[in-house]
């Protein structure tokens, strides 16, 4: 299959992405769900500096994406006036990231997955003041 | 006047494979509202993921869940293939094919022996097992192992399949479909089971789409979505149709999974005959760079696998998005307005499978 | 009750479904997964078994030619079967019986193996 032309490879990336701002984030929302889109999930990435979360959205199996950039302490607003059940995953965000989101219709306030005795949320990267001795738990 | 409680169901309850808590609130026998409590399996396997090498998460993933764990290798194989640019050869998705339906076969018969066992009718249990336990021969004898059975890798499979392997395989799934369909009917079409399981937990078909429901539970509504449709793997070649039924309720699921045992004997067969020749792997080169999405069908649903890589041999974040994460929201949707003694069935008939809910 | 009655009376004259183990043990299929051992007569210790273990049970020490093992850690995979180019590690079919402490295989060029137990 073409080793010769790995350098020249485009990166792969998956489409059908739309970026916006944390104002437009329930307006497009509920545009979409008026379309009879089915929600599937949330996911966060920790690039270091800021968090990048991803909406993926199905429609007859065809897949489109929403992306918000936010910085670590800002909050996002939740999705669940219009999709109730991204409870779960907007309450996983909360627990492993540390990511403030208001407006829950069910919120357990960081303890859903995690318990007590987890000191810090357990996949942010930590940032270089921060660092520990070892490689962080 | 009604008396409220708040009763919980679970952790521990004989019906449930794993433990959820559901706190669910009653009022004289009707149910109010419902509430579920997650996180006693946590494992921290997307946290993992980021610290092995990318070669070695293949058998990190395989081991969330014990009942789906070859569609798990399946997805993460088929995600960073997309990554590294590599195809795996024709041989090699016709026998993931095969192995991924068997999966599915082992995974129905299971649950419905669960579902006799919900109602007491043990007996039946044992012999739906029994079938169940030809399935587990084959998988030994051709891929090693009964349940985490290691055959997908980047870029193929590991193992081949013989000649005799195969017809052996056919013989053992011929005689699966003669006592299945001598055994089926007596869950299926009798008078008690149909009383506990006909017009309970009916959830409509914009109730479905709404919740975000994948799977058997919203092929029960009448929506006909299956992710097999988009034709990965092998299965574009492959005469396949999803099956659906109109009903919504408990007893229309577990038609829908009785009806996708046969559905799954009659895939095995065809992508067994057309086999075709060629080697079975194309060695992965360089390092995962890129992001990439790839959608499979579990037992239970749609699993969604995101991954996204930064050109070093660890992966900068693997994203696992289960069936049964999906599905549990409709639990609050089913359960307000019916009656307590229905929990249990309920509950079992979406096929929870918490171990993959929280990884 | 009468869709059950060919299943009860198929049961009552036909012999058990279980075998009285361990009186009675089945035979292996010939390639399932049972355990891996190491022809050490064959290994050259580049290591490339202990790069691939994603259990980490194995230590190869290249200057005193030693190789650790650890069965009761490995999850028989056969990752280390696949990257050894000399033969060397091998995947029999017969299991690793229980035992009551965990023991550590040490094997050492050319001597024979020696097993001997660890805490």
């Amino acid at each position: 299959m073409g080793e010769a032309h790995v350098q020249h490879r485009e990166l792969p990336d998956i489409e059908n992405v739309e970026v916006v701002e944390k104002q437009h984030l329930l307006p497009r929302v509920q545009q979409l769900a008026a379309r009879g889109m089915r929600f599937i999930t949330t996911t966060c990435i920790d690039n270091g500096e800021q968090f990048e979360v991803y909406y993926h959205f199905d429609h007859h199996l065809e897949l489109t994406h929403l992306l918000v950039t936010i910085d670590k302490n800002e909050a996002l607003p939740s999705i669940t006036p219009v999709y109730f059940s991204a409870f779960v995953a907007e309450n996983e965000m909360k627990d492993l990231f540390g990511l403030r989101v208001d407006g829950l219709n069910v919120d357990y306030q960081g303890r859903m997955l995690v318990s007590e005795e987890v000191p810090a949320p357990p996949m942010r990267k930590k940032e270089a003041s921060e660092r520990r001795n070892g490689d962080g738990s | 006047m009604a008396v409220k409680t708040v009763l919980p169901f679970g952790p521990q309850h004989p019906v449930l494979p794993e433990a959820i808590q559901l706190r669910i609130t009653l009022e004289d026998e009707n149910i109010g509202q419902v509430l579920p409590a997650l996180g006693y399996i946590h494992r921290g396997i997307e946290k993992a993921g980021e610290k092995n090498d990318y070669p070695l998460n293949v058998y990190l993933v395989e081991r969330i869940c014990g009942i789906c764990s070859a569609t798990h290798g399946l997805a993460y194989c088929m995600a960073v293939e997309k990554l590294l640019g590599i195809e795996p050869p024709p041989r090699a998705n016709y026998l993931r094919v095969v192995w991924t339906e068997l999966h599915r076969l082992h995974s129905h018969l299971l649950w419905l022996g669960l579902l006799a066992d919900a109602f007491g009718f043990e007996s039946l249990f044992m012999q739906i097992w029994r079938i169940r336990e030809m399935v587990m021969d084959v998988l030994e004898k051709t891929a090693g192992n009964r349940v985490i059975i290691s055959v997908n890798t980047l870029g193929g499979v590991r193992r081949d399949m013989t000649d005799e392997q195969i017809e052996e395989t056919l013989n053992t799934l011929a005689e699966c479909e003669r006592q299945l369909n001598a055994i089926l009917p007596v869950i299926l079409e009798d008078y008690t089971v149909k009383k506990r399981t006909v017009g309970k937990g009916v959830l409509t078909a914009e109730q479905a789409l709404r919740v975000g429901a994948v799977g058997p539970t919203l092929r029960a509504s009448g929506v006909a979505q299956d992710v097999r449709m988009t034709g990965y793997a092998a299965y574009g070649e492959l005469n396949f149709q999803p099956v659906v039924e109109q009903a919504g309720d408990s007893y229309a699921r577990a038609v829908v999974r009785a009806r996708e045992c046969f559905q799954t004997i009659d895939l095995i067969r065809q992508a067994l005959q057309r086999l075709p020749e060629g080697d079975i792997q194309n060695k992965p080169r360089g390092n995962p760079n890129g992001k990439a999405i790839a959608r499979v069908e579990a037992p239970r649903g749609e699993l969604m696998y995101f991954v996204v890589g930064n050109g070093t041999k660890n992966l900068e974040r693997m994203r696992v998005r289960t069936p049964t994460l999906a599905n549990v929201p409709t639990l609050l949707e089913m359960l307000p307005g019916a009656e307590f003694a229905d929990v249990p069935v309920i509950t079992l008939s979406i096929d929870p499978c918490i171990s993959c809910t929280e990884r | 009750m009468p869709k059950m009655l060919p299943t009860v009376v198929g049961n009552l004259v036909s012999k058990p479904a279980t075998r009285p183990h361990p009186y009675k043990r089945r035979e292996a299929f010939v390639r399932a997964r049972g355990r891996i051992i190491f022809d050490i007569s064959r290994c050259i210790f580049c290591g490339a078994c202990a790069l691939r273990c994603p259990a980490d049970a194995i230590r190869v020490n290249r200057a005193e030619r030693e190789l650790v093992f650890e069965p009761f850690r490995c999850i028989v995979c056969g990752a280390c079967v696949d990257g050894c180019r000399r033969g060397c590690a091998q995947m029999i079919a017969q299991y690793h019986s229980p035992a009551y402490t965990k023991p550590e295989e040490y094997y050492r060029a050319p001597v024979e193996v020696k097993e001997e137990d660890q805490l």
